[in-house]
């Protein structure tokens, strides 16, 4: 009974990081019908670069050759939109948020590198913390808001099938270009304690119920953290959907993606917001997941990024409430496999792929997705 | 060279019909008979091509480091060219193809390691395999039928099978669970699933005990020279034929799904039969397999690599063909004139699924030793970038690809010393350009030479030709 | 289309034939190739670093001396990134292409063993300074090791373990998926039952891809044991300490030479304090050898102190060169002679002789982890 309490308070705490990654899956999934393959790498970037926010390793500046990197893939894609017959207004005004972007991450840097230096953050403590993630918040929000621009954008009219390979693409980019050395390189680092002894035991449960019931379960204060962030994000998350305008421009887009154009929405905004959204998510379950478990690597999102995916499938895809109810089943499953199954430990990563392929057979729109029909 | 004439020579006098028009006043069995010896010539002579070219290949001055390259380079041929039938060619997009190739692997060299170590006695692993298949089949109809049943609850209300499927999964799953939350003593014997699976495994394992020395007595009479080439055959085919059944096995449900559904389910099947493989303790669990006899040379690989390129070209221009291709056009449609499309479906999976595990059969016999982690996602993902890159819908075009990203990596290694680093960056950042620049691939469905050699027929006139867009 | 494509196809095989043959002609006679496979990056990334800095400490020293034969020696190490198929292609690399006389390497059990049969098909002799699963060499001609196995290191912890420590009930954590981690379990568990102690329960999980390891503690906390015995690599360890006190339990935990790393304790921190490890030496010990060892290491790599992986790699390489000297060649048969009849090698983490399984005979010894550091607890020297 014990253990099974405290598998329970494993699992969900699982989930709740699960839940978190799923949430940015379904949320593309719901707006362009999308497998973001690459969102367990956009999570694993909001890590590593927590990870360097964290352990002030941030350098002021770029490197002279990405300088020169980014300078010539924005004049190329001025040049090639003129190329392709735009005149040069619009051309500029295709490129303009790459150019204000590197404009803006110039001084950034700078101020995040000296603001990560400074004595008054304290190496371990929930300022440093605030400051990793938010670190990590910017850059996975840039992240996904250039991935988007560049590499799903111009395929949104193409078959399906090219956006996926797409996505393996980046994904693969992401992963191996993250084990290059000059980059981050393939060995795992240790992730600083940034919050003060935060796998420390927070309570201890003693739930004492005659004979019957006599146990010990343990919840620790990154339990806590992860479970909370998510219970609050989530909530922030819900209101965004339902009370602003943005998200009723979401909700619309993800009902009907043609006709909300022709009711006067921004399409390309509204996929952008989501991207960034999703994005952000990604970003505070990446830091969480490194500050529970740490050590970060480059391929640290691929099977994080695979389960949060199967948890959006699932709850039902492009469903948001579907997706944390699938990651929080997921991540108890999981628990309960690893605990009470023989040599279950060994079958934990085959439980995701089982269940999703049982959900795809039996109930292909997931636990609380509606059934749609393919139309011609 | 020939091939280049007739492409030329467009209008109906083509090199190929000419001889057919003049021996009119010949039988038919024998016109058909000239018909496809001439249609069949290039592959004979392909293959005894292959011998003086083996021995360039083998030879000292060619280099073992230039010979493992080559082989590497047949292997991710025949990888990429079955891969092009399913994903190319029947548009089902498939990211397991390593899953086959693991299938593949794994069930030849088990029983060339356990009954048939030099290799010298095709019938032991011949009765491995049908042992294997009589066991899977007595599995298989017990599950079918029990599958069945609960479809026929259907008939109560639509929602029963779903939930007497989920309490099934859970019956299985309890079983498994550990006498802690359930005694298992209490349960009838009949309902157990660890015992059937542990009768099965006991059939099967009397099974070889008994046919084991009679087989070993009838291989000791065949001709030596035959021993091992026929030991090699029936590992290979036999490695193949358990792919195959693994890919309709898996195939039938999965292809149920469309798109990108599809490639997930399949990138989630082979993660299971990696994930199983190294469960396996029979098959050397995580550590893999040691010890494998090494047979594969040139001569077979690259018979193999011709035997399945000639097979997938064959089926992918024929009728049958057609009728993959129409389902990869629009599925609808295809359907309402009267396409099956499930079986073309099946079809283009069990063939593809079967070469992959032909290609997995000759690896693990030419590796000699084979570990679950090359089975990989990032094995399956080499494949697709392949047939992707080639153009979905070319076999000149994953063949092509296969060469120049088997090569690749092998020439920036010579160019710079640590450029391997970038191997990988630089395929997937081929992939999306390529997607972004050339979504149809290099080739984008055409051939590098015209669809009619390795054909059996001449082609119909007046039939629409032309890349399929 | 098809044409620039058939063209690019015929450049590429071209100029791949081009490459090589520019690059067969650089075998160069005038020194001796050895090549390294190491771990220099990936999940167990220090060990491959130690060993080749081991190995450039003995290199200098024997081409200071005037190198082997005449001619300088060269070590050409290949980074395997901690994956057995990449080792394998390594391995592959420096035979074929490179034409290497000998293999130095691997660390790891599981690349080791995916590197033997390379060796032993090319008849290149290798010799791995750290692999200590007995399947490395086993039924091999030409690999040998230089270091203990793993049912010595196995039966010498659980000897410890129950008899210095007084340690009755453990429970085993082992990596499914590594050659080392199931075979330093196997040795355990049957010392321990010899020796009268008990196995409670056995919980496997997935090296590389792990980092949750809390159900598995869960289900280990349910048993009380006396001890944990985690037949790990070192990422996991610290990884593996932490949930344990995460969950409230206080034992310590045992582990293999997979330890050594300065990592256990930067990712364990304070929660890795108290327990132990058992090693192929230490660097307190008070022998001149390895005092001589320690200062040279320190005086080339800035302070650094060597852990157990450097100094074995260190012999690995000067019994090599003192195998290529015996045997008077570069031949792959005449090294593997030389190297089967090395006796009482002076080597500086003791006394080596190769026996007939192609194994060394060491000393194990145990390590405590106190404030950071691996301290001197115990040794057991072999029959």
């Amino acid at each position: 009974m014990q253990q099974l309490l405290q598998q329970i308070i494993n699992g969900i705490s699982v989930g709740s990081i699960y839940a978190l990654i799923a949430v940015g899956y379904t949320m593309v999934y719901g707006v362009l019908q999308l497998i973001n393959f690459a969102h367990g790498d956009v999570f694993m970037v909001g890590a590593i670069v927590s990870f360097y926010a964290a352990s002030r390793r941030i350098a002021p500046t770029m490197p002279w050759w990405l300088h020169v990197a980014i300078i010539a893939a924005l004049a190329l894609g001025f040049v090639v939109q003129l190329l392709i017959g735009r005149d040069w207004r619009t051309a500029l005004r295709r490129v303009l948020p790459f150019i204000i972007l590197y404009l803006v991450i110039v001084p950034g840097l700078l101020i995040v590198s000296a603001i990560s230096h400074s004595s008054r953050l304290g190496s371990s403590s929930w300022a440093m913390a605030g400051f990793a993630l938010l670190v990590a918040l910017l850059a996975c929000g840039t992240l996904g808001f250039t991935i988007e621009r560049l590499a799903y954008r111009p395929l949104r009219n193409k078959p399906r099938i090219n956006s996926l390979i797409t996505a393996i693409g980046i994904s693969l980019l992401l992963e191996f270009g993250g084990q290059n050395p000059a980059v981050f390189g393939p060995t795992p680092q240790a992730y600083p304690e940034v919050i003060p002894r935060v796998t420390e035991p927070l309570v201890n449960f003693h739930v004492h119920v005659g004979r019957l019931l006599n146990v010990v379960v343990v919840l620790t204060k990154v339990d806590v953290l992860v479970i909370g962030t998510t219970l609050f994000l989530m909530i922030v998350l819900t209101w965004i959907v339902l009370k602003t305008r943005t998200g009723l421009a979401l909700r619309a887009v993800s009902y009907r993606f043609d006709t909300s154009a022709l009711m006067g929405i921004d399409i390309d905004r509204v996929v952008s917001v989501t991207f960034v959204l999703g994005s952000c998510l990604a970003a505070v379950a990446g830091v969480l997941y490194a500050v529970k478990y740490p050590k970060v690597e480059p391929l640290m999102g691929l099977l994080p990024g695979i389960k949060a995916f199967v948890a959006a499938v699932f709850g039902g895809i492009g469903n948001i409430a579907g997706a944390v109810v699938g990651a929080l089943i997921l991540g108890l499953v999981e628990a309960l496999v690893v605990g009470f199954l023989n040599n279950g430990s060994q079958y934990r990563d085959a439980v995701a792929f089982v269940i999703l392929i049982v959900i795809l057979l039996v109930k292909p729109s997931g636990l609380l997705g509606k059934h749609v029909v393919e139309k011609v | 060279m020939s091939s280049r004439k007739s492409d030329t020579s467009a209008p109906s006098a083509s090199a190929d019909d000419a001889p057919l028009a003049a021996s009119t006043t010949a039988p038919v069995w024998r016109q058909s008979l000239i018909a496809s010896l001439g249609a069949n010539l290039p592959i004979p002579v392909l293959l005894l091509l292959l011998i003086p070219l083996s021995r360039i290949v083998e030879g000292q001055a060619f280099g073992l480091y230039n010979q493992r390259i080559v082989m590497l380079i047949g292997f991710n041929i025949i990888l990429a060219v079955s891969l092009q039938l399913i994903n190319g060619f029947s548009g089902q997009f498939s990211l397991g193809h390593a899953g086959f190739m693991a299938v593949g692997a794994y069930l030849a060299a088990y029983p060339a390691i356990s009954y048939s170590q030099r290799l010298t006695d095709p019938t032991s692993c011949l009765l491995f395999f049908i042992s294997l298949g009589i066991v899977f089949a007595i599995g298989g109809v017990i599950l079918l039928g029990l599958f069945l049943l609960i479809r026929m609850t259907r008939r109560i209300h639509s929602a029963v099978p779903m939930w007497l499927l989920l309490l099934w999964i859970i019956w299985i799953v309890a079983d498994f669970a550990r006498g802690s939350l359930l005694d298992r003593q209490a349960w009838p014997y009949w309902l157990i699933w660890t015992r059937l699976i542990a009768a099965l495994q006991s059939m099967f394992d009397h099974m070889i005990a008994a046919g084991q020395t009679p087989a070993a007595n009838f291989s000791a009479h065949l001709p030596v020279f035959l021993q091992q080439p026929l030991s090699y055959l029936v590992l290979v085919i036999g490695g193949g034929l358990c792919a195959a059944v693994v890919g309709l096995v898996v195939g039938m449900p999965a292809l149920r799904l469309r798109g990108d559904y599809l490639a997930i389910a399949t990138l989630g099947l082979a993660e299971i039969i990696r994930i199983v493989i190294q469960n396996s303790q029979p098959l050397g669990g995580a550590l893999g397999l040691t010890g494998i006899p090494k047979f594969t040379d040139f001569v077979w690989l690259y018979g193999a690599v011709i035997i399945t390129i000639v097979v997938i070209w064959r089926l992918g221009y024929s009728a049958k063909g057609r009728a993959i291709m129409a389902v990869r056009e629009d599925e609808i449609a295809a359907a309402a004139i009267g396409i099956d499309t499930t079986r073309q479906k099946v079809i283009a999976f069990m063939v593809g699924a079967f070469f992959g595990g032909v290609a997995g059969a000759m690896f693990s016999l030419h590796e000699r030793s084979i570990t679950p982690g090359s089975f990989g996602m990032a094995k399956s993902i080499e494949i697709v970038v392949m047939v992707t890159l080639g153009g979905l819908g070319s076999i000149s075009g994953a063949i092509a690809a296969a060469i120049v990203l088997t090569l690749l990596p092998e020439i920036l290694r010579n160019v710079g010393a640590e450029i391997s680093d970038y191997r990988m960056i630089i395929y997937s950042a081929l992939l999306v350009v390529m997607m972004l620049v050339r979504p149809q691939g290099l080739l984008g469905g055409r051939e590098l030479w015209p669809r009619r050699f390795f054909r059996k027929q001449a082609q119909p006139r007046g039939f629409p030709v032309g890349g399929v867009k | 289309m098809r044409w620039i494509f058939t063209g690019l196809l015929a450049a590429s095989i071209a100029f791949f034939s081009g490459c090589n043959k520019s690059d067969s002609g650089s075998a160069n006679s005038n020194q001796i190739l050895i090549g390294h496979v190491a771990s220099l990056t990936g999940d167990t990334a220090t060990f491959g670093v130690s060993a080749d800095e081991g190995i450039r400490l003995a290199l200098d020293e024997i081409n200071a001396a005037g190198g082997v034969l005449g001619k300088p020696v060269k070590v050409l190490t290949e980074d395997d990134r901690s994956l057995s198929d990449e080792a394998k292609t390594a391995a592959n690399k420096l035979i074929t292409k490179d034409h290497v006389c000998a293999i130095l390497g691997e660390i790891a059990s599981s690349r080791s063993i995916a590197i033997a049969p390379v060796c032993e098909d090319a008849k290149i002799p290798m010799l791995s300074p750290g692999s200590t699963n007995p399947k490395v060499t086993k039924g091999y001609q030409y690999v040998f090791r230089n270091c203990f196995i793993d049912p010595f290191q196995g039966s010498a912890m659980a000897n410890f373990a129950m008899k210095n420590l007084g340690f009755k009930k453990f429970a085993i954590l082992y990596p499914a998926n590594s050659d080392y981690g199931v075979g330093l379990r196997d040795v355990f568990r049957d010392a321990v039952t010899k020796a009268g102690g008990q196995i409670l329960v056995e919980v496997a999980y997935t090296e590389k891809s792990d980092v949750d390891f809390h159900s598995q503690l869960t289900k280990i906390k349910e048993t009380n044991p006396d001890a944990i015995f985690d037949s790990g690599y070192y990422t996991e360890a610290g990884l593996i300490a932490k949930q344990a006190r995460e969950l409230g339990i206080t034992c310590p935990i045992l582990g293999g030479d997979g330890w050594d790393s300065d990592q256990t304790v930067k990712i364990g921190g304070q929660a890795i304090e108290g327990c132990y490890f058992s090693n192929h030496y230490s660097p307190d010990e008070d022998s001149p050898q390895v005092k001589k060892f320690v200062a040279d290491y320190q005086k080339k790599f800035n302070g650094k102190i060597p852990d157990a992986m450097a100094i074995l790699a260190y012999d690995s390489m000067r019994i090599m060169t003192d195998a290529i000297k015996r045997a008077g060649s570069t031949d792959g048969t005449k090294i593997r002679d030389a190297l089967a009849a090395t006796k009482d090698f002076p080597g500086a983490s003791g006394v080596t002789t190769i026996d007939s399984e192609h194994n060394a005979k060491k000393s194990v010894v145990i390590l405590k982890i106190e404030h950071g550091k691996f301290n001197y607890a115990g040794t057991v020297k072999p029959e």
